[in-house]
């Protein structure tokens, strides 16, 4: 396998996807690696004072 | 793209497949821009028989060319025309690789793998630190990500 084989097959899916499908899938991605970030990384998480200890990652 | 239903079929149907490429890293270790789902599966006729299952299951469009676009063929024959296939599904788009540039045996990748589970609680094999560096390092330094490099080095060094 060679990243022009990928290029190539990764190209003929982007003409073939239906654009309303595409668009729903793009917006499903964001939510659910929202949902799968630790903690930390997550936008509008909880924040906390400096002062206080930093949430633990998780792994 | 709903991950969680595109990794539960193909743990329904026992899918013996290894997740690498973007996804495995975001889940694994830092947030990066990823719109699709990479497996690297066991090249098997027994597996190539359970990932057409799977990719049935989940609706799955594919064709050779741009005019034999649209539902799969029947069987997992197809499978074995290419190295690698991008597809559509209902739930979002995936890849499938028979092997992977930087990686040579399927068993031993698999036994460097982990396995984890996502927040909706579905297990994944993950691909090792080891091999997704080996991964990147084989690309044409062009399409190398020298951030997701930088980092599996530094991830190494204190994780031997």
């Amino acid at each position: 396998m060679t990243s022009q084989e990928k290029q190539r097959e990764e190209a003929k899916r982007e003409r073939m996807y239906d654009p309303v499908l595409r668009w729903q899938h793009l917006q499903e991605t964001i939510t659910w690696a929202e949902a799968n970030m630790p903690p930390h990384l997550r936008r509008n998480r909880p924040r906390v004072h400096p002062s206080l200890p930093k949430p633990n990652r998780i792994s | 793209m709903n991950v969680d239903v595109i990794l539960e079929s193909f743990n329904r149907q026992e899918v013996d497949a290894i997740l690498i490429g973007g996804m495995n890293f975001m889940l694994r270790h830092q947030p990066v821009l990823t719109f699709d789902i990479d497996f690297w599966i066991k090249d098997t006729d027994e597996n190539l028989s359970r990932v057409a299952a799977a990719l049935r299951d989940l609706k799955a469009e594919w064709g050779a060319t741009e005019k034999t676009w649209g539902i799969l063929p029947s069987g997992h024959e197809w499978l074995r025309t290419q190295q690698i296939y991008c597809l559509t599904t209902r739930h979002g788009a995936v890849d499938i690789f028979r092997s992977v540039e930087g990686l040579s045996r399927y068993g031993e990748c698999k036994a460097r793998s982990s396995i984890h589970r996502s927040a909706g609680g579905q297990p994944y094999r993950s691909l090792s630190e080891r091999d997704m560096l080996a991964c990147q390092l084989a690309l044409p330094e062009g399409s190398r990500r020298l951030d997701r490099i930088v980092y599996l080095q530094k991830y190494l060094k204190e994780h031997p």
